[in-house]
């Protein structure tokens, strides 16, 4: 290889190396930050962003899931269910559960506010043919969560399931 | 100390010798199941995750205003029909499939890498660490020649009577190598500024998240000692896989404690792909002799198979 090419191919490499660094450095002072923004602008045109957080700092307390509730104009309610990887076969888990569970713990997140009116809307598409001759008021999104006991104070044995879930209906989106 | 010239010499044996390529190129054949195994798992709810039409979670348009960055995504030049979106996921399937077999192999993991992170920017909330891993490796894959052995592409060139070269440059492959132990020292890290990885109790919790349960391993989960012991020799298996696998005298020890994790993790949880992605990454970290010995061990084992 001519010095060169040797000299940009080692130029490509320590640009990558940089990249694949610079999400797991908490680098947020003003001048790093700028020194960085050809590094990022990178990552995100091939989306190369990568954390490695999955169960990080801890692992996550509670067992979570989702319903939404759809309120129509005869005062009557229905519920629609996100699937639950729990409650899923292996065929289904492969296919589609590994997806809605990552989904329901993004979606529960007030952080991720933004996709809440979307999620309303999909699940009032789901429920549409169920209940078709009504006209539907409003959609609830709740949160429902159980939490496993700490460790040193009760030691639930492997596969126990959650009797009891809480709630909390944390968005409301008005079709009317 | 360490001299300039040392360092130089080091970097150039590190990244510019050559090597064999049978590891590089059975790792494209195990990937490339994988890319294709994801493929193929996306097609009963494509719909609802990536399509155009009025199943879709998250509408084509608000896409483009959540994930609005300069970025791939093949759907902002596509017509906005259910057909395209297909169109889309059956040549993501098609070129990984063509990966994974080495036949047009450059020009389809170019293209498979673009379809796959332009799914993965049209919906973004749906997204593991498999999916992550995927995207950073097939990145790196584009760059390297994964077609010279046991490929559709050097069995052409054979016929031809021009074979490939199959003394490579390490190049990529280091890249590769890099990526897979960044993985490792990554999460060990996140995981020490917790507590509960630190005081032996991670295991219990993650082990009570009843969506990633797979199957009962009533013993291992349910003893506080033996929950401790798993906790900790995952953090330190993760921490050896980021750090002492570049020590040639422990590689082998530590891929095997790896390997042993990764299934132990693959049997009880469900994590989508990630566990089989970075399972197959540990072939670029083996001699094509020890390769030649698994393939003649999985040999024998086929006939078994068939007898029994």
């Amino acid at each position: 290889m001519s010095r060169a090419k040797k000299i940009l191919v080692s130029g490509f490499i320590l640009f990558n190396l940089l990249a694949m660094v610079r999400v797991h450095l908490p680098l947020e002072q003003p001048l790093l930050k700028s020194l960085y923004r050809p590094v990022d602008s990178y990552l995100n045109f091939f989306s190369l962003y990568q954390t490695w957080t999955m169960f990080a700092p801890n692992p996550s307390r509670a067992n979570v899931f989702l319903t939404a509730e759809v309120e129509f104009m005869d005062g009557t309610k229905d519920t629609y269910k996100f699937p639950k990887a729990s409650e899923l076969n292996m065929e289904d888990k492969f296919s589609f559960g590994e997806r809605y569970r990552v989904i329901s713990d993004v979606i529960r997140k007030d952080i991720n506010s933004f996709l809440w009116a979307d999620t309303a809307k999909f699940a009032l598409r789901k429920l549409r043919d169920s209940n078709y001759h009504k006209i539907p008021l409003r959609v609830h999104l709740v949160r429902h969560w159980s939490e496993i006991p700490d460790v040193n104070s009760k030691f639930i044995p492997h596969l126990t399931k959650s009797k009891s879930y809480d709630s909390y209906e944390f968005f409301t989106y008005e079709v009317l | 100390m360490l001299s300039l010239k040392t360092f130089v010499e080091g970097w150039d044996r590190f990244f510019y010798s050559t090597t064999d390529a049978t590891a590089l190129c059975s790792f494209r054949i195990m990937f490339g199941l994988f890319l294709f195994l994801n493929g193929i798992s996306l097609v009963e709810d494509f719909e609802v995750w990536f399509g155009i039409g009025s199943n879709a979670l998250v509408p084509l348009q608000d896409s483009f205003t959540f994930y609005k960055n300069f970025r791939i995504n093949i759907y902002k030049w596509l017509s906005p029909t259910e057909f395209s979106a297909w169109l889309v996921l059956v040549t993501y399937i098609a070129t990984s499939f063509f990966v994974m077999i080495g036949f047009k192999t450059r020009i389809s993991t170019i293209i498979c890498f673009i379809l796959m992170v332009s799914m993965q920017n049209r919906n973004y909330s749906i997204l593991n660490s498999g999916d992550t891993l995927m995207r950073c490796m097939l990145f790196l894959m584009m760059f390297a020649p994964t077609q010279v052995k046991y490929s559709v592409d050097a069995y052409l060139k054979k016929n031809k009577d021009e074979p490939f070269e199959t003394e490579i440059s390490i190049l990529t492959i280091r890249l590769l190598q890099l990526q897979f132990s960044l993985v490792y020292l990554a999460t060990t890290l996140f995981k020490l500024k917790g507590y509960d990885w630190v005081d032996g109790s991670a295991v219990y919790y993650t082990s009570r998240l009843v969506n990633f349960q797979r199957i009962v391993l009533p013993i291992v989960f349910d003893y506080p000692f033996l929950v401790k012991f798993a906790t900790w020799s995952a953090l330190f298996i993760e921490f050896a896989m980021g750090s002492l696998v570049w020590v040639k005298e422990l590689r082998l020890p530590v891929l095997i404690s790896g390997l042993l994790l990764h299934l132990l993790i693959e049997i009880s949880m469900s994590i989508g792909f990630f566990e089989w992605v970075m399972i197959s990454s540990y072939i670029l970290f083996l001699a094509p002799k020890e390769i030649f010995w698994l393939k003649a061990r999985f040999k024998l084992l086929l006939p078994q198979f068939g007898r029994a």
